[in-house]
This record gives structure tokens, sequence and C-alpha cells, in this order.
């Protein structure tokens, strides 16, 4: 076998979830669900798999592919393909934060196979969908074979490339509590900004997904999460609370900008890259408020 | 190991193949049908190179084990030209001179009609986004835009050709305007 083929692994579709669960969970080796691939193909390149290592290819489970609005809830399913959200009229509607990020994830091709799933069980620290959803406070239902757990994003995000899924856990779904546009309590505008090197196949540097729910011209309250910059995404509560209250103008998103940067560069401590970073992501922060208020 | 069955249709024939489960759509494709246009870049879906449809959609074949293609309709671009005449994409490269070493083109004309098929009339930017996922170090990719606007100007005109009288021009008159 030459160095262009993929090592040898332990190979299974199941039909059902429930067969899913158990041949994850009986797997002598480490046993890794397989959604559309897309990062797990690239890891068989790049890191060892013993050849007892188990793929249980997830592909058959067409049950975990659809979206629905469910009793005020958006439900996601695990396998749904960042193509099929991007292009989603439901989501657009519901999560247009999530529906841009998903229609820039990787290439036409990468988007295709690539789901949401996998994007946040993979946990790269820059992964385009994660702070879309930090900002919707996404439950996530996993499951296993002997029971259903939900777990927030935040609390299931344990740092870079990990989280507290277990080998023989599948995600199945995510469940977005839906952000109503009710008067009296204002509208939700929307915001999100990226860096990148180039806009396809590239590693985001730093992501913003903001939300502020506007009364009039007063913001009455802001969502704001920051990805890339730090080794998880994660939202930036200070400046949320800050926020609050306030007029939707530019000084304000300006000052908004910086302390936001100062919120997340506070948290991972002073890097090579701290002074280029910081002014950028106060601008960037700035930008994905002025884009909510002014939408 | 264990050696599996898989079904699938390529280019409108049926094949039932023997293999294993680590062997990728492409090595199927260029090793057990000899359909070497398909070609391998990086193979960790950073090139393009190896782009085919599944199921109509724009893929790479280096990242999509031959079991998940079981039972699923690929097209590769020996599949691309109609009963020997060229394709109006491969025409339209062939007329903007849009490949040099040619290393690039399969992909770059399979993600081109997974654009054109969903897209029939795209702007440029459009038809950036659309190839975004295929590299080409030779040409500059400025030919190959050119090349994929005329091709979509071919196949409107093709299909408008079909539809009678006002109807049809006036379809004709809203692309033209629409570009
Ligand atoms: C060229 C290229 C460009 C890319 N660009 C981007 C980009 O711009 N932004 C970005 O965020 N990502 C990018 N990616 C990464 C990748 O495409 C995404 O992370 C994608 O969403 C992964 O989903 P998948 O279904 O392919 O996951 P897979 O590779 O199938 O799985 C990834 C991991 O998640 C686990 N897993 C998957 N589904 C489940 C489930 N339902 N339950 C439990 N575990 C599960 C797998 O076991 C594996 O560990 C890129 C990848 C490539 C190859
Ligand atoms: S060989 Fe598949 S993308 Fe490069
Ligand atoms: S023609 Fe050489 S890579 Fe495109």
């Amino acid at each position: 076998m030459d160095s262009l083929h993929l090592p040898a692994f332990q190979y299974q579709r199941p039909g059902t979830l429930r067969e899913a669960l158990e041949l994850l969970s009986i797997s002598k080796g480490p046993a890794f669900p397989l959604a559309g691939g897309t990062d797990l193909l690239v890891q068989l390149r790049s890191r060892p798999f013993a050849p007892e290592c188990l793929f249980v290819d997830l592909g058959n489970l067409t049950e975990l592919r659809g979206v629905q609005l469910e009793n005020n809830n958006l439900q996601i399913g695990a396998l749904a393909t960042h193509a099929q959200l991007a292009a989603s009229p439901l989501i657009q509607a519901e999560a247009p934060l999530l529906a841009w990020a998903c229609a820039r994830v990787g290439t036409p091709q990468t988007r295709t196979r690539g789901t949401l799933g996998g994007n946040v069980v993979h946990a790269s620290p820059a992964a385009d969908t994660i702070p879309p959803l930090l900002v919707h406070e996404a439950i996530l239902v996993i499951c296993s074979p002997q029971a259903k757990r939900r777990s927030a994003l935040d609390r299931f995000l344990l740092g870079p490339y990990r989280t507290t899924k277990r080998d023989d856990e599948v995600l199945v779904a995510f469940s977005l509590p839906r952000l109503t546009n009710q008067p009296p309590a204002g509208c939700y505008r929307y915001g999100y900004q990226r860096l990148i090197r180039r806009q396809a196949v590239g590693i985001a540097r730093i992501i913003v997904a903001a939300a502020l729910r506007l009364q009039g011209h007063t913001i009455s309250e802001a969502r704001l999460a920051c990805g890339a910059v730090t080794p998880v995404a994660c939202r930036l509560g200070g400046v949320e609370e800050w926020l609050r209250g306030k007029e939707a103008i530019l000084p304000v998103f300006q000052e908004a900008g910086e302390r936001a940067s100062r919120e997340a560069f506070a948290r991972i401590g002073p890097r090579w890259s701290t002074p280029y970073k910081q002014p950028v992501l106060a601008s960037l922060v700035r930008r994905a408020l002025q884009q909510a208020g002014d939408s | 190991m264990e050696a599996l069955s898989i079904q699938i249709k390529v280019n409108g024939h049926s094949h039932r193949l023997q293999t294993f489960p680590n062997r990728r759509l492409l090595d199927i494709l260029r090793e057990d049908l000899t359909l070497t246009g398909t070609k391998e870049g990086c193979g960790i879906g950073e090139c393009g190179a190896c782009t085919v449809l599944v199921d109509g959609e724009a893929v790479n074949a280096c990242l999509i084990l031959a079991p998940q293609v079981d039972g699923r309709e690929i097209l590769t671009i020996e599949g691309l030209s109609e009963r020997g005449s060229l394709h109006p994409l491969q025409q339209a490269f062939i007329d903007h001179f849009a490949f040099q070493c040619g290393f690039c083109t399969p992909g770059m004309l399979m993600a081109a009609k997974a654009l054109l098929d969903v897209n029939p009339s795209p702007s440029r930017e459009e038809i950036r986004q659309g190839l975004a996922g295929v590299l080409c170090r030779c040409t500059g990719y400025i030919q190959i835009f050119e090349a994929v606007e005329d091709a979509a100007q071919a196949l409107l005109e093709t299909a408008v050709s079909g539809i009678e009288g006002t109807a049809g021009a006036a379809i004709a008159q809203r692309t033209e305007e629409a570009r």
C-alpha cells in the first residue's frame, strides 16, 4: 500500500441509531462515528489509527438530517450538511448567523458533505458554526446505548478538539430556543464577521457573531461570541452586560469593540500575536454590531 | 478489515464491486474502473482536482470512502460529453485556452457543471464562489471564468432554441439583461 492510500480500519454502516450505538459500545478498539468524513478522512492521514479502530458510518440515518421548528425550538439534525443549512429558508429566517457561517465553511465540495454535527464534535477552535450556535445558546442532544442527555454547547466544549462526548455516544440533534421577534421586547438583528487569509479553504483567524435585540434604538439584549481567537469559542458576557440599555449608535459599538477585545484577550493572556489581533478583534466586533444595528 | 460489496452507477453504467472500506471513491474510479480523468492532487480536500458529482452534487472523491457511495450515481469527467460531442463547458475551455498543464481541468469542469446545473446564468462572483474549491496553478483563473460564462450562455441558447416564439425570446432577453 503506497502513501496515497488510507490505512486499514474497521467499518460498519448501520441502518438505525440503536444499531450504531450498539456498534460503538462493543467496539474492541477506539470507535468513531463517521458523518461527512471531511475531518475524519483528513485526520486519517495526519495521525496514527490502529487497524482495530472502528468507523461507524452514520450515512444511512437519514432521520438525523431534518430541520424543523417544534414548540418554539429550532431542531437541527446532527447530519444536516452545511450546504443544506445555508440554503434552508427556515435557517435563513430563524438563525441567519448559522446560515451565513455554513455558507462559508470550506468549499462547495466540502459543504456538500460536511455536517453541522461533525463541525461541532471536531471542536476546532476555528470552527465556523460554533460562534453562531453559542449566540443561539444551542442545546446538544446526545445519545448513548443507555441514555439520552442534553448539554449546553458551552459545557460540551472542553478545549481545542476536546469535548465531553464519549466513544459510545452519538450527537443526534441541536435544539436552538427560538429568538422570537415580538413587541414590546423588540426584534433581534444579526451581524457576522470573519477574518481569513483566503475566503475559501482557509482557517478563520477571527470569527465574531452578534445578535442585538432592539427596542426602537435601545439595545435591550446583546449576545456576542468570538471564535478562533480563544482556545475555545466563547460568549463575551462582560460586553453583553455593558451593552444592555445603551443606544444602538456607532460610538457605543466602537467602545463595545474595545471592551470585547480586552475581555477576550484577558482570558488567554498575552501572546506574541496579541498586539496584532487585539485592534482587529475590536474592529470586527464593531463591524458585527454595526451590521446588526443597521439591518 | 473485511471486503464488502457495493453497487454504483458511474457515467450511466452500473457496477457491482468488491472492495475494502479504506478505499476512497477516488481509488475505485482510477484503479478499479480505470477512469483516470479524475485526478489526485492533495488527497485532503484542498485542491479539488478529484471533484466528481455524486447524485448531481460536487464532492471531493478523495474524502469519500467507497462504501459511502453505495447505491449512488456518479458522474466523472469521462461522462461529461454526450454522444461523442464535447459538452459546451469543454468546448468553451478549449476556445478560451482555459488550461495549460490541464491537471485541474477535470475538477474545474465538474465543479462548473455542478454550478450551472443549479444556477444556469451565474454572475462572475457566483462563478468564483462555485469554483473556489478547485485550485489552478497555471492559468490565473480569468480564462476559466470567461469560459464558464460562455458555456452558460451556450447552454441557455440551446435550451431557449427548444422553446417556441416569444417565450423563448423573452427568456433570452432576460438572461442577457441579468448578465
Ligand atoms: C478543504 C477543507 C476546508 C475546510 N474548511 C472549513 C472551514 O472553513 N470552516 C470550518 O469550520 N471547517 C472547515 N473544514 C472542516 C470540516 O469540513 C468541518 O468541520 C465539517 O463540518 C466536519 O463535518 P463532517 O460531517 O465531515 O465530520 P466527520 O469528518 O465525519 O467527523 C468529524 C468528527 O466528528 C465526529 N462526529 C461526526 N458526526 C458525529 C455525530 N453525529 N455524533 C458524534 N460524533 C460525530 C467524528 O467521529 C469525528 O471525530 C474544512 C475541511 C476541509 C477538508
Ligand atoms: S485530491 Fe481531492 S481535493 Fe485534492
Ligand atoms: S491548468 Fe495547470 S493547474 Fe490549472
